[in-house]
């Protein structure tokens, strides 16, 4: 039903007037609507792991996005391609390392296939071609090797490189 | 808005998995290796380890201008390729099963480590004269003989040294019968520590194929219907057949029935048979064993072949344990029915055998005996075993015996669900309840 709205609210409070056909590529709030039959326009979804700003980014992403065919079935022979990503969704997603983290969190919980794919795409990209010391310095991670485990290390590559 | 604090490796594995998976598994293994704990655990995943393509593919309309869909192949940079060989593969060699190489960089990948479940590469660009002496040298260990035969059926007709372990060899592979000769093979090492009936079938028509072999080293357990594996037999059977071999390493242990306390050959006449050889010293030794005459204590034997055509009683199992108080590893070879089984069912006698225990057991054999014994080794009331045994044992025995897995007095329970009609051996874990059931082999 074109124009027909539902609310949505974030962990902190706020609701959000949607279309429904934009709140239905989330396969989650799509499953809710069915099962729990609402249908009133004064129903609200309340969704308590997505926080009102992160909210809003899907609402914006949804509603570029509302005329897209469906995504593609999972298919793990697929030739691997992160080069896809559309210039809407490269500039969607400048936006600091957390932000992006939350929308895949985010994306993941209202099941929402297209979003998953293009912030997932957008992380493989940030890895691709860094180093492993690059990849601790660009993702802030900690070496938690110990220092035994390092010298193994260390101990294969001077194997190696005798043989 | 405001910046969030979340950072990746708060992403659940489930989510983190989904990323990798955009990436292939080249890039992901060169940027992630090494950098953490647990994304060293994700990564060398199976799904991320398997199959690797250690080249650059290029589509040649990238270069030229062309309509032709063919490919060139480049090897990776040497960046990516140091830290591979120096890194990265050596710590998941165990996982890979399927390499994509091209020409300039196979050597260097296949020669940085071993592979021991690699099952197959594939070559791009490859000039086949450079191949060919790659692949002349191959050491690989196998499950069956009709493996080996497949290996030595042509595809490797440049191959020049050759050693391979084999867990079985049995006489059904004689279904493969390659004759080439392998003219260019100059080492050939054969090891199987599982006992052979196959030393006349197999093994000497496969290194009859061999007439240019300059080494030849064998380990094996031989079971013969005839004579023992002598230095006459030896000469006449193989060394005759190779006119270049200068180097004969042999360890051969052949049991046989052939013989009885009155005929069997003494330790100095086989010494005698070794006398030709060039070799600075050949060990020999003999034993004979028998049911009702033999005795003593063997603390340091471990493992032990029971094979005769009279039937083994579970008295006989008694003395076994007695004799060998530390085996772990039994095999029985024996199709004749338990004769004082039969006795005691016919006279109704309901006398209390004392239970035979096997403390230091790891692997049972008893494919090739008869259904009695599977009730001497299954039943509780017969036979304690450890816990997390292996035993091998044909499926339509072991079902029947156990009265398809459910009869009280077995240990077998609760296997069934892991087992199939199509499978005519099983190897199975057993244990005490269902937890030591984990591990369950099946073959074909």
């Amino acid at each position: 039903m074109a124009g027909h709205k539902i609310k949505l609210q974030s962990s902190d409070g706020d609701t959000f007037d949607v279309e429904v056909e934009i709140a239905k590529q989330s396969a989650t709030i799509k499953t809710m609507l069915e099962d729990l039959g609402m249908d009133e326009e004064e129903d609200v979804i309340p969704l308590p792991n997505v926080n009102s700003a992160i909210l809003k980014k899907v609402i914006q992403w949804a509603t570029h996005h509302k005329d897209d065919p469906p995504p593609p079935e999972d298919d793990e022979n697929r030739e691997k391609n992160t080069n896809d990503i559309s210039s809407w969704d490269q500039d969607f997603l400048k936006v600091d390392q957390g932000t992006l983290f939350e929308l895949i969190l985010a994306a993941n919980y209202l099941d929402i296939k297209g979003l998953l794919d293009v912030t997932c795409k957008t992380v493989a990209n940030m890895i691709k071609g860094k180093t492993p010391e690059e990849i601790r310095r660009t993702f802030n991670i900690k070496n938690d090797f110990t220092p035994q485990e390092e010298e193994q290390i260390k101990k294969e590559n001077e194997w190696c490189e005798e043989k | 808005m405001k910046c969030s604090s979340i950072r990746l490796t708060d992403l659940t594995d489930e989510i983190l998995m989904i990323i990798f998976k955009k990436l292939d598994n080249i890039t992901l293994l060169y940027s992630l290796s090494g950098v953490n704990r647990n994304l060293n655990k994700l990564i060398y995943d199976f799904m991320f380890t398997n199959r690797l393509t250690l080249l650059h593919c290029v589509p040649i309309r990238l270069i030229k201008l062309t309509s032709l869909s063919i490919n060139y192949f480049f090897p990776l940079p040497d960046l990516i390729l140091n830290r591979f060989c120096l890194h990265i593969l050596p710590e998941i060699h165990q996982k890979v099963k399927w390499l994509d190489l091209e020409q300039l960089s196979m050597e260097r990948i296949l020669c940085t480590t071993y592979y021991p479940n690699l099952s197959g590469i594939g070559l791009y660009n490859i000039d086949i004269e450079r191949a060919i002496n790659i692949f002349s040298d191959l050491h690989v260990c196998l499950s069956r003989f009709h493996d080996c035969l497949h290996l030595l059926d042509g595809r490797f007709d440049q191959l020049r040294i050759f050693h391979v372990k084999i867990d079985f060899i049995e006489l059904s592979s004689l279904i493969f019968n390659n004759k080439e000769k392998l003219s260019n093979l100059r080492s050939f090492t054969l090891f199987c520590d599982d006992t052979t009936d196959g030393y006349y079938q197999l093994i000497l028509p496969l290194l009859h194929r061999m007439p240019s072999l300059e080494e030849l080293d064998l380990s094996l357990l031989v079971w013969t219907d005839n004579t023992f594996i002598d230095g006459n037999n030896l000469k006449f059977n193989i060394i005759h057949h190779m006119p270049l071999l200068k180097k004969f390493t042999f360890n051969i242990h052949s049991s046989t029935h052939f013989y009885n306390q009155d005929n069997l050959p003494s330790n100095e006449y086989i010494q005698e048979t070794l006398k030709n050889f060039e070799n600075k010293q050949i060990i020999s030794s003999i034993d004979y064993f028998h049911e009702n005459k033999y005795s003593g204590i063997f603390n340091s034997v471990r493992r032990v072949s029971l094979i005769d055509e009279r039937s083994f009683e579970h008295e006989f199992f008694l003395r076994i344990t007695q004799s060998f108080p530390f085996m772990e590893k039994l095999t029985l070879i024996n199709n004749k029915r338990q004769n004082n089984k039969q006795f005691r069912k016919s006279k109704n006698i309901n006398q209390d055998l004392p239970i035979i225990e096997y403390p230091y057991l790891i692997e049972l054999d008893l494919s090739k005996a008869q259904k009695d014994y599977y009730e001497q080794f299954l039943f509780d009331t017969k036979t304690c075993l450890p816990n997390d045994i292996r035993v091998n044992m044909d499926y339509r025995l072991v079902k029947n015996v156990t009265r398809n897995f459910r009869r009280p007095t077995t240990r077998m329970g609760l296997v069934e669900g892991n087992l199939n009609e199509k499978y005519n051996f099983i190897v199975v874990s057993l244990g005490s309840d269902v937890s030591f059931f984990d591990t369950c082999y099946l073959f074909q």
